[in-house]
């Protein structure tokens, strides 16, 4: 179990800021003279191993009927219903204009829906948009096909619940972000806990194999008593899967942000109490840390995957889904197939362009050199098994760890002292408190991190750390 | 994983300091019959990926030794359809078909980058009347083709054809002094599947039924032979065990 006030310190001594690695290299990196050529070429080289990957998809839906303040996501704040109309019609060519390019063997194991808000959607568009893929693509058996969708427990309702499990989602997400009202109204999001309530316990009912919630510390008028009152009613939910994001404040560039009042936010010393008290207070309600912002009960499929080495890290945070190329579709969407990472367009007006003249709508990307996946490979390793074995990786990738690595590996015996990492003689593990500092750790094998010209850059880019 | 045949370097350039002299023409040689072996090879041209060596209907003019990487070698028929006749690994011989006809019957082709040693035909006719030991290894190689070719007209199943394929490409690789359980699959799953005659997706439908039943582990590109013996008995062994050109 790990101690509160040594906690505190360490929380203190490594606060800074980084990337969440999603990705690595992050999105920061990709490159515009990167389009829709070199993705292509990646999908055939990946329809080219002799057993290809299974497919993840990611469907990315923009609307929001409401402002909510502090969301960095790419959105569209509208109430008129028909720009959903039309943005479903432009995702089923996109669907389909994806989909040819793959071979038919790659079967579908994931299909996921982000946002903004899926849930603008109406239910029939969900529908005819899984047509659509179940039409394009090759699906998966009904078994081992995982379909997630994120909700707003404020427009969704038990009965569509029903509905979306009729449609075959096993896995929701709900926004949660803070049950106290006074956070909420400073954040424009208000809704109850009867309302999150009748939603699980819809979802019980309806035997779904895995219920997210979203929670957001850091928030406008949070203070260690409220976010832990909040934090207790979340718990009473025993959600399966609970997301501890940190509120990034940058209202440089997130407009929205400007709408929260910078003095109602908790001070620094304050939003760490709160994360070093959720840990601690999760850990005893039985959650297990899986890294980053994620907890798990321990019978939830990320706990085992944790164990059994099979988690993933990928752009939804973490996945048991082993080993798939994620496909991307709808603006800003990312895809990562083979070697390549590629990005769609952000604006709904260049993404109606682009599909209109039947292009993928790809705006950037990135085509990792042997470097770049050597470290892609190490930073996926900590963020997941929390392992690094030398030998296994010098392997691998034809390299000598501990030359190619020596600089890090000082930094790495920093960490140790720390009591972040245990040292072995050919590798090292992270530590139960480690597993709070993952972006620490990770940061260490970041070559980009280290070419930034310097920490203010890092800053202006990344949020904080912890 | 370290399985990728590595570019010849200029020292190695020399049949007679090439690791592969025990595979290749050299076998047998004494060293001065070597250089004169030497004098005929022009070593080491280097290939980029998808470049061509040789076009089918092209005059014959020399037959080529891999020195690195792999070269596949390509049937084109009167429809224009593409068959794959072999994948050749460093030390084996291509364009010996064409000694008869006096044209090239195939497409050579590089998979990756890759090199090659030129030993023009006519000059090592002449040289091989001088060099028993020379004629005899060429005669062998030749009779290593023609014994190949048998083994593909055989009527096998899917399973054991792909088994087939791989138990011959790991005994291939220990030849070559490389671990023969773990290595590299370089062609395109397209390429084994045109070779095989199967369909893309029967190939990875088999590399996923050969991996719940625990023969193999397959990661990308890496191949992990995990039940030799198992596989060597699903193929039913008819590359390998009745094979004279298994040396160790």
């Amino acid at each position: 179990m790990i101690n509160a006030k040594n906690l505190d310190r360490l929380l203190r001594k490594h606060e800074g800021h980084g990337p969440r690695y999603t990705s690595y290299p992050t999105a920061l990196h990709f490159d515009e003279t990167v389009g829709v050529e070199p993705y292509l070429e990646q999908v055939q080289l990946s329809n080219q191993l002799p057993l290809p990957r299974p497919l993840s998809l990611y469907l990315h839906v923009p609307f929001c009927q409401s402002l909510c303040y502090y969301c960095g996501c790419n959105k569209i704040v509208t109430r008129k219903t028909s720009r959903a109309d039309e943005y479903v019609e432009l995702l089923s060519q996109e669907i389909s204009m994806r989909a040819k390019a793959f071979a038919d063997d790659r079967l579908v194991q994931q299909i996921h829906f982000g946002g903004g808000t899926p849930t603008y959607l109406r239910l029939g568009q969900i529908r005819e948009l899984l047509e659509v893929i179940a039409q394009s693509f090759h699906l998966g058996l009904p078994h081992s096909l995982e379909m997630g969708i994120e909700l707003d427990p404020r427009t969704v309702s038990p009965e569509d619940l029903e509905a979306l499990v009729a449609m075959g989602f096993n896995r929701f997400s709900l926004g949660i972000q803070d049950f106290d009202l006074g956070v909420q109204k400073a954040i424009n999001r208000e809704q109850s806990l009867e309302q999150v309530q009748a939603l699980v316990d819809k979802a019980r009912e309806l035997n779904i194999d895995s219920l997210s919630f979203d929670v957001i510390y850091g928030l406008p008028k949070q203070t260690r008593d409220s976010f832990a009152h909040s934090l207790d009613q979340v718990v009473a939910l025993k959600p399966d899967r609970l997301a501890l994001y940190n509120y990034a404040h940058m209202p440089q560039r997130i407009p929205s942000q400007r709408l929260i009042k910078t003095e109602e936010l908790p001070s620094g010393a304050e939003k760490l109490a709160i994360f070093s008290d959720s840990v601690i207070s999760l850990a005893k309600a039985g959650y297990e840390y899986i890294g980053m912002d994620h907890f798990a009960l321990p019978e939830d499929g990320l706990s085992k995957a944790l164990k059994d080495g099979s988690l993933q890290r990928n752009f939804q945070g973490y996945s048991t889904n082993g080993d798939c190329d994620l496909v991307g579709i709808g603006v800003s969407a990312i895809s990562k197939v083979n070697h390549g990472y590629s990005q769609n367009v952000a604006e709904i007006s260049a993404y109606r362009d682009q599909i209109t003249c039947k292009n993928l709508p790809v705006a950037k990307g990135l085509v990792l050199g042997r470097d770049d996946l050597l470290r892609a490979d190490l930073i996926q390793r900590v963020m997941c098994s929390g392992e690094l074995d030398y030998d296994e990786i010098s392997q691998e990738h034809d390299v000598r760890f501990e030359d190619y690595f020596s600089n890090e590996l000082d930094a790495v015996a920093c960490l140790a002292s720390d009591g972040l990492v245990e040292l072995y003689p050919r590798g090292f593990k992270v530590t139960e408190l480690g597993r709070v500092f993952l972006r620490n750790i990770a940061m260490i094998f970041d070559a980009h991190l280290r070419a930034a010209p310097n920490d203010i850059g890092v800053e202006v880019r990344y949020s904080k750390t912890i | 994983m370290n399985q990728q045949i590595p570019l010849a370097s200029a020292e190695y350039l020399k049949c007679g300091r090439c690791s592969l002299g025990k595979l290749c023409l050299p076998l047998g040689l004494s060293s001065n019959d070597m250089v004169s072996l030497e004098d005929i090879v022009e070593a080491g041209s280097v290939y980029s990926e998808s470049e061509f060596v040789y076009r089918a209907g092209k005059p014959f003019e020399y037959i080529y030794a891999v020195k690195s990487g792999m070269f596949k070698t390509v049937l084109v028929d009167s429809q224009g359809a593409e068959h794959i006749v072999g994948f050749h690994l460093p030390g084996e011989l291509f364009g010996l078909d064409a000694i008869y006809s006096q044209q090239y019957g195939s497409n050579a082709v590089s998979l990756g980058t890759s090199s090659l040693c030129a030993i023009r035909y006519s000059d090592l006719e002449v040289l091989a009347q001088k060099l028993p030991s020379l004629q005899h290894q060429l005669l062998s190689l030749m009779s290593k083709e023609v014994h190949t070719s048998f083994v593909k007209t055989h009527d096998q199943t899917v399973d054991q054809k792909l088994a087939g394929f791989l138990v011959a490409l790991a005994a291939r690789y220990k030849q070559r002094g490389y671990s023969e359980t773990r290595f590299h699959l370089v062609m395109a799953r397209r390429d084994i599947a045109n070779h095989l005659n199967m369909a893309p997706e029967t190939i990875s439908r088999l590399f996923k039924r050969f991996q719940a039943d625990g023969l193999i582990e397959v990661k990308r590109t890496d191949l992990h032979i995990l039940n030799m013996d198992a596989l060597k008995t699903l193929s039913g062994c008819l590359e390998l065990c009745s094979s004279p050109f298994v040396r160790n």
